[in-house]
């Protein structure tokens, strides 16, 4: 082999190697790049439809029934629903736009199966405003007196389950007291992987 | 794989062969995993974007959406990382950039993939699946180049975030290292894999090379061999050329040896024939002492080279493989007793007692060649009488029936034994070696070629025997041969004319004598039923008579009289006067050249005379004539074998023969046997004399100018069928092969004579044709030729006794030259038709021809004179002068023949 094809294999070999790795850099960067930050009030919203548990705290997150990270979050949450003390409401969105078979998915149908569990359609996203919940994955946690012990996503990057701190949060709250979680800001901070719940427009 | 295949040099070594058989099993490998990958990357690919497609396909906002980023990069970043090294596996296969480049795009196709599967541990399976693919490229720098982007991954992701790589969120700063370690642990199998996997290729190609090294070596051999056969297959067709023709040069060569012995032959004995025939005539003119002794050598050495000759002649044959053997049938016991006639005058001369003794119940007629075994008996009695000083020689036929009862072979044992020197051990070895004797003082002392018994046991060997012999040196030999031959006539031997109990009661006493020849005449007697008593000295037989002869007399009793014992012969008369032996009859056993001395010693009391070497019949008969008591003694004496009376025979003889000499020879035989004949030059000439004269034979040379003897025998035979008239034929040449008598014989010729004629094979022919025909001893008939039967050309004798020999030869050379002269001078006349120089010519050759004895010219000359005398001058016919004068030169030729005969004779 001649040595210009030699320097000619090389430069394309660098190329590529830089290529590659670029490429995988923006990968990373995608999946890591969290959702728009929201400011949730720290009780439970008047004006939504969604009851409040008297006796349990109440688990609310917001999904985005197209969104391939869902099912990351629904992952995470699949542990909890397990719980006797936790009241989960899994508030899909629903543009009017769509018809009735746009959000029909597999796993929120296991999920109407679970006796903690209520499936909630959000038609065109009137929920989510309300509770401030702009990604998909959001998660809200209300005591039984209506006050806001968790926020965030409980994913570690866009599709990716597993242990992240969103979730360990959550799982914190969950098991201090009402009295110590309320007031600690940090829970409330958790980063939401995934897609906008609303358009931007919204 | 053959190193021809693989492109390799025939004269590597078998270690470089190996490792670039190994080099191409590894390029192999590397383009074959090569290829793997390009299409498994390709498949992955592929898969990456369906899985992109199903799990992640658009990402939303709100209820809009746009292509997820995953979807983009399974399709982008997914086909950067394949495109390439899918390139380079196709278009740079083998190469190590090529293999590095894929063992990193296959890390980084794992890593897209985790990706996509949103950090499923299970993906990461991916990595150990597409390191333990890499493998097969057998190359551990592979493993180890894409273990390290793995590990650069997993620093880079654990720092940066771990979650991804470890599924936590907290990790040690290490665990890159422990994930790196497992890495390495199945980069550490992988190797150890690639290495014994290494390890057999290298086996396998060592053994490839080894085998290719191996054919390699074959076929160079092969090459090899095949150039050596293809020059031994030149040098074995040019040897088979030289060989062809050295073959073609040998047939040639033996062919011009036969036909050069077989002229040799004719040529020698052409001339021995004359040198023969007239020394032997030579010895029987008045000769004084020196003259007959110089003509007995002559006659002698002349004997001794046709031997030779013959012996040369023979020899040749049996080595050409030309010598036939005849079958005809023939007597045992004549071939014997008549083989020892022939020898026995030279044992009588050495005063040796020659003795035969044929088995009396041996079948006496067989089939074989007669000629062939008597001609080795001769040569092994020629032996023994040469090499025996005193003593006796007997010559035995031994024979026994062949083991198969219903075939007619019989087995003959021939021996001759000697009491002469015998053999040392040197000798024996030497015994059948061509042209060898015992040694060089034999061949000074008694002569001979040392052929004799090379061809003897030759001529055995043919015959289907071997000659063995006995002997001790200072004793004797006895030489023999054992040969099988058919039985012609089944019964034994002994033809005795008397019935066989009728001699039981007589005896004979065998007195004196040798061993053998008593055991022979014992054996003789006993067949008869006689009764024999053998005494070895007179002592001994006085003994015995006076012992015995009261009782049981004796009826015969026989001296067997050998030198040293004449003495005895006295004491054998007197034994007459004993009263016992009256009754007695004496007889004696001797040579015949003894009979007369015998004879004058036992006057009337010899009864019979024996001559030795006695014969069966002979003995056998005088045996029983004295028993029977039927003839006086006188009459009983028996006659030696001398010619009976010949009755002369009124018809001619034609000897054709081209050479004066043979000629003249064969003329003055008969002459001797009184046999009147004709001579002829050649076939034609035979021709018309055998037109105008009916001969009682023809004796015809085979090889002549103009018409040979066997062409007129042919036209002989053709003229006979017309006359109804036909004359023996007998050829008469010095060929000697049986060939030329089968020739000779099929051109309708009667018989056969081999030359040189001697004056006894000439009487035995004659009597054989010409039964009836008187031969007187020594006749002085005219021999005459074929013109002048009644009046010679010339009178050589008359012109000899009147002048002299030498005188009368010159007389006759002078006699041709004058008469050449005037017969010149009378054709000259006759053409000038001078009348009277014709008669003046006439005259002086008339007068010149008298006066030498010319008397036909002289004759023919005056008769011609007179008629010219007679003739008046007006009536001369010169035509009939001429038919005169020709016949005077015809005349003339024929007397300058005969005189150019005579005088080469003389």
């Amino acid at each position: 082999m001649s040595k210009k094809s030699k320097i000619s294999i090389a430069i394309a070999c660098l190329l590529w190697a830089f290529s590659i790795g670029l490429g995988l850099y923006f990968l990373m960067n995608y999946e890591t790049t969290p959702g728009k930050p929201s400011a949730p009030s720290n009780k439970f919203p008047k004006d939504t439809k969604l009851k409040l548990s008297s006796d349990k705290d109440t688990l609310v997150m917001f999904v985005h029934p197209q969104c391939p990270c869902t099912k990351a979050s629904l992952d995470q949450l699949g542990p909890l629903s397990q719980r006797n003390d936790l009241q989960i409401k899994l508030v899909h969105f629903k543009p009017s736009v769509k018809p009735d078979g746009w959000t029909e998915n597999w796993q929120f149908e296991e999920w109407t199966q679970k006796p903690s569990v209520e499936v909630i359609e959000d038609i065109d996203g009137a929920e989510a405003l309300r509770f401030d919940a702009k990604t998909s994955g959001q998660t809200f946690l209300f005591d039984s007196k209506g006050r806001l012990i968790f926020s965030g996503g409980i994913t570690a990057a866009r599709g990716v389950a597993g242990d992240n701190k969103g979730f360990n949060h959550l799982t914190l709250a969950l098991a201090r007291k009402r009295s110590e979680t309320a007031n600690d800001s940090n829970l409330k901070k958790s980063l939401v992987f995934g897609c906008n719940l609303l358009n931007e427009r919204n | 794989m053959n190193a021809t295949n693989s492109g390799l040099s025939p004269l590597q070594s078998e270690e470089v062969l190996t490792r670039q058989l190994l080099e191409e099993q590894r390029l192999r490998f590397y383009k074959r995993t090569g290829r793997l990958f390009a299409g498994l990357m390709i498949c992955q690919w592929l898969a990456s974007i369906f899985l992109a497609l199903v799990w992640a396909p658009l990402t939303w906002d709100g209820s809009s959406s746009t292509f997820h980023v995953h979807l983009l990069a399974a399709i982008f970043l997914g086909g950067i990382i394949t495109i390439f090294p899918v390139y380079l596996a196709i278009a740079k296969p083998g190469l190590v950039i090529t293999r590095h480049i894929i063992g990193i795009a296959q890390m980084c196709m794992s890593a897209l993939l985790i990706h996509l599967s949103g950090g499923r541990i299970e993906t990461h399976f991916h990595i150990f699946c597409s390191l333990a693919l890499l493998a097969f490229y057998l190359d551990w720098r592979v493993l180890i180049t894409a273990s390290l982007v793995v590990a650069l991954d997993h620093w880079i992701r654990g720092v940066f975030w771990p979650q991804s790589v470890y599924g936590e969120i907290m990790v040690e700063p290490w665990r890159w290292l422990e994930h790196t370690g497992w890495i390495v642990f199945e980069d550490a199998i992988l190797t150890f894999s690639i290495k014994d996997h290494l390890k057999s290729i290298e086996e396998s190609a060592s053994r490839q090379a080894s085998l290719a090294k191996t054919n390699e070596q074959i076929e160079i051999k092969v090459h090899e061999r095949t150039q050596e056969l293809a020059l031994t297959n030149e040098k074995l067709q040019e040897l088979s050329k030289e060989l062809s023709f050295s073959r073609d040069e040998a047939i040639q060569a033996s062919s011009f040896k036969s036909d050069f012995l077989a002229n040799m032959s004719h040529e020698i004995r052409t001339p021995l024939n004359a040198v023969i025939g007239l020394s032997d005539l030579l010895m029987r003119t008045p000769l004084n002492d020196e003259q007959r002794e110089f003509s007995s050598i002559i006659n002698n050495s002349a004997d001794l080279l046709l031997d030779l000759v013959n012996d040369i002649l023979d020899y040749s044959k049996i080595e050409a493989g030309k010598l036939d053997l005849e079958l005809i049938e023939f007597d045992i016991i004549e071939l014997i007793e008549n083989t020892c006639e022939i020898v026995n005058e030279r044992a009588r001369s050495k005063n040796l007692t020659l003795s035969s003794f044929i088995d009396p119940t041996i079948s006496r007629i067989v089939k074989g060649d007669p000629g062939r075994i008597r001609q080795i008996l001769l040569n092994f009695l020629s032996n023994s009488i040469k090499f025996t000083q005193q003593g006796e020689i007997v010559v035995k036929a031994m024979g026994s029936q062949s083991e198969d009862s219903e075939s007619n072979l019989v087995e003959v044992t021939f021996l001759v034994k000697d009491t002469g020197i015998g053999l040392s051990e040197i000798a024996r070895e030497r015994l059948f070696q061509p042209f060898t004797q015992a040694d060089n003082s034999v061949t000074r002392k008694y002569g001979g070629t040392g052929l004799g018994l090379a061809i003897s046991d030759k001529l055995v060997k043919l015959m289907g025997g071997n000659i063995e012999f006995e002997s001790v040196y200072g004793k004797g030999s006895t030489f023999g041969f054992k040969i099988k031959m058919e039985a012609v006539l089944k019964e034994p031997g002994q033809s005795l004319s008397c019935p066989i109990n009728e001699f039981n009661a007589n005896r004979i006493l065998l007195v004196d004598g040798l061993e053998e020849i008593q055991n022979v005449l014992h054996s003789y007697a006993s067949i008869m039923g006689v009764r024999a008593s053998v005494a070895s000295d007179m002592d001994k037989a006085l003994v015995m008579m006076k012992t015995e002869a009261a009782k049981d007399p004796f009826d015969i009793i026989l001296f067997l009289m050998n030198q040293g014992n004449e003495e005895s012969l006295l004491k054998f008369k007197n034994l007459s006067s004993y009263p016992q032996l009256q009754k007695a009859k004496l007889a004696v056993i001797s040579s015949s050249n003894e009979k007369e001395f015998v004879q004058q010693i036992m006057q009337e009391e010899l009864a019979h005379f024996f001559s030795a070497p006695v014969k069966k019949s002979k003995f056998v008969e005088g045996l029983v004539n004295l028993l029977r008591q039927k003839t006086d003694t006188q009459k009983k004496v028996e006659q030696p074998d001398e010619p009976d009376a010949k009755q002369e025979s009124s018809s001619l003889v034609l000897v054709v023969e081209d050479n004066a000499a043979n000629q003249k020879v064969a003329l003055l035989q008969l002459r001797e046997l009184g046999i009147p004949a004709h001579a002829v030059g050649n076939g034609i000439e035979a021709l018309e004399a055998v037109t105008r004269t009916q001969y009682a034979l023809i004796l015809m040379d085979c090889q002549m100018p103009e018409m040979d003897g066997i062409q007129a025998t042919k036209e002989i035979r053709k003229m006979e069928t017309l006359t109804g008239k036909r004359s023996p034929i007998v050829a008469m040449t010095a060929h000697a092969l049986a060939s030329d008598r089968l020739e000779c014989l099929t051109a309708g010729m009667d018989d056969y004579i081999s030359k040189p004629v001697n004056q006894k094979k000439l009487a035995e022919v004659l009597e054989r044709w010409m039964p009836r025909v008187t031969r007187t001893g020594n006749s002085n008939q005219e021999i005459t030729g074929d013109i002048a039967i009644k009046k010679r050309p010339i009178e050589i004798d008359t012109l000899k006794k009147t002048f002299g020999a030498k005188v009368a030869v010159e007389l006759m050379l002078e006699f041709l030259s004058d008469s050449r002269r005037l017969l010149q001078k009378l054709d000259n006349d006759l053409e000038l038709e001078d009348l009277t120089a014709l008669k003046m010519d006439l005259h002086e050759l008339k007068g010149m021809t008298a006066s030498l004895y010319a008397s036909e010219i002289a004759e023919l000359s005056r008769l011609t004179e007179e008629r010219i005398r007679q003739t008046k001058d007006e009536k001369h016919d010169w035509s009939l002068y001429k038919e005169a004068i020709d016949e005077i030169r015809s005349a003339w030729l024929r007397a300058k023949d005969y005189i150019e005969s005579h005088t080469r004779v003389l």
